[in-house]
Order: C-alpha cells, then sequence, then structure tokens
C-alpha cells in the first residue's frame, strides 16, 4: 500500500469502517510510514476533540410533550 | 349542555384510537421519541435558532408518524427520522438559506450562548446529556467549514451513524462520504490545532511539539 491509497482509507480507519484485509493493510503501511501515521494520528484526535467537545442540548420539555399528544392523537 | 346518559347511539363524543392505531402508538413511542434530543440538536445546526429548531422536529415527527409503516422494523430508526428532518429542512428553509461556507460568526456566539442560558436551569443531569461541555472554539471551527464536510462530520462524530448511513443520508456514495470526511478532518485540523495545544490535546505518542 502506498500513501494515496492508505489516505484514501484514512477517514475509515479512523471510524472503523475497513474491511479486515483493508486493515491489515493500512496497518502495515502506516508502521512504516511516519507521515500517514502521524496523520492518522491526528485525525483520530479530531474525532474525539468533535465528539467530546460539543455540548448536546436536550429538546425543551414542551417539545417532548407535544411529540408524545401528537401520537397520542389519531389521524 | 343537557346529559343524556341513557343516549345509546350516540357518536362518540371524541375520536379514540383504534386497535391498530395503539399498536402503532406504542411501537412509535418505543422507537422513535428517544431520539427526540439527537434530533433536535441536529435541527439546532442546521436551523441555528431554537424556534426553528422546534418547529422542524414537530413536522419531523408529525411525519414520521403518518408515515409509520413505511418504516421498516429491525433498521435504523434514528437514521430514517433524520433522513426526513433532513429532507424537511431543504425543502423550508435550504432555499432562502445563507450561503454554504459562509459564516457569521456573531450570529454563532449569540446563538450559542442564548441557548445555554435558556437550558442551564432545567438541565437534567441524570440523563447524562450534558456531560461536556462545549467550547466556542470547537462550534466555531465546525461551523466554518464547508456545508458538506460539516454535515458527516456532525452525522460521523457526534451522531455515531455508519458510512452507510450517512451516504444513504447525504445521497452520496460510501466513497464520497469516506473522502469528505476526510478532507473535512483536514480542514478543522487546522482550525482546532491551536485550541488541542491550550486543552492538551497534543500529548498522544509520537507527539513532540
Amino acid at each position: 500500500m502506498n500513501c494515496t491509497q492508505a489516505q484514501n482509507l484514512m477517514s475509515a480507519a479512523v471510524d472503523g469502517e475497513l474491511t479486515l484485509k483493508e486493515q491489515e493493510g493500512f496497518e502495515k503501511h502506516i508502521q512504516t510510514c511516519p507521515t500517514c501515521f502521524r496523520e492518522f494520528k491526528e485525525a483520530q484526535k479530531t474525532k474525539n476533540i468533535i465528539r467530546e467537545k460539543i455540548i448536546r442540548f436536550k429538546a425543551p420539555q414542551s417539545l417532548v410533550n407535544s411529540i408524545l399528544k401528537l401520537s397520542d392523537t389519531p389521524l | 349542555m343537557t346529559s343524556s346518559p341513557n343516549k345509546k347511539n350516540a357518536p362518540e363524543p371524541k375520536k379514540t384510537l383504534s386497535e391498530k392505531e395503539k399498536i402503532k402508538q406504542q411501537e412509535f413511542q418505543e422507537e422513535a421519541i428517544e431520539h427526540i434530543n439527537a434530533l433536535y440538536n441536529y435541527a439546532l445546526h442546521l436551523t441555528m435558532n431554537p424556534d426553528d429548531a422546534n418547529d422542524l422536529v414537530q413536522e419531523t415527527y408529525l411525519k414520521a408518524y403518518k408515515f409509520f409503516d413505511s418504516f421498516e422494523k429491525g433498521t435504523n430508526c434514528k437514521a430514517w427520522l433524520f433522513k426526513i428532518l433532513k429532507n424537511n429542512y431543504i425543502n423550508k428553509f435550504r432555499k432562502n438559506a445563507r450561503e454554504p461556507g459562509k459564516v457569521d460568526y456573531d450570529l454563532i456566539k449569540d446563538f450559542y450562548h442564548s441557548i445555554k442560558d435558556a437550558q442551564n436551569d432545567n438541565e437534567d443531569l441524570n440523563a447524562g446529556y450534558f456531560r461536556s461541555l462545549m467550547h466556542d472554539e470547537v462550534y466555531q471551527a465546525l461551523n466554518s467549514l464547508p456545508e458538506e464536510f460539516k454535515e458527516v462530520i456532525q452525522l460521523c462524530d457526534i451522531e455515531g451513524f455508519t458510512y452507510e448511513e450517512i451516504a444513504n443520508m447525504v445521497e452520496s456514495p460510501i466513497g464520497t462520504v469516506r473522502s469528505r470526511l476526510y478532507r473535512g478532518r483536514k480542514l478543522l485540523r487546522t482550525k482546532l490545532n491551536d485550541f488541542a495545544k491550550k486543552h492538551g490535546y497534543n500529548t498522544e505518542n509520537g507527539e513532540t511539539p
């Protein structure tokens, strides 16, 4: 696997979306290529920051109530 | 109004749910309602406006309930609801929406503070929903990305959808989802770089600044 191929698989590697075969090839490549290894680590970090630092708001109770009422009413 | 308790053939004063309707209602509540917070957040990200987000979620559920029979059981209900919401959003808002990629930082800041203040009082800590604090920088960085990158990152990293689900939602091949995520994260990374250093995210193995 060369760098271009590894880059094509980069996001899928971060997200655990690679096939077994792709995973093997990708891991082999990043073990020998510091540039792709670094890029992979950076992409992982970016994902983690987004996952952890974006606040999740709770739907207002009035909205929840109106949705519950909605399925209480025959259409 | 005169009461007439003996009136036998009078129509029922109020429509009640048929048996079939009751089952549908129960299934709907079990499957769909639990995703309301995720949908509300997605709607907020799309509209940047709590009132519009409210409307959008309501319309989504109305549509979802109406067409609940067409929902394939065993498939991802959250993904199904997101798709409905997205379509609704496109029909309703996008025609007049601001150009993608153009970001009004003041708008984002105002929005963030207004919604944070409004919700601070009734946080339900038990729900564990507010486990992380949002940082303005991260939110702004994400929002400053071109729409097509922002969207896949939201769906993947925040909502946890699979590539297949995302591809279906954004109506693009999986390969496109992959490359948008790759490019989007790369863009985002440069924007987050300062933030990462400041908050100690740069300490993984092999990282010596």
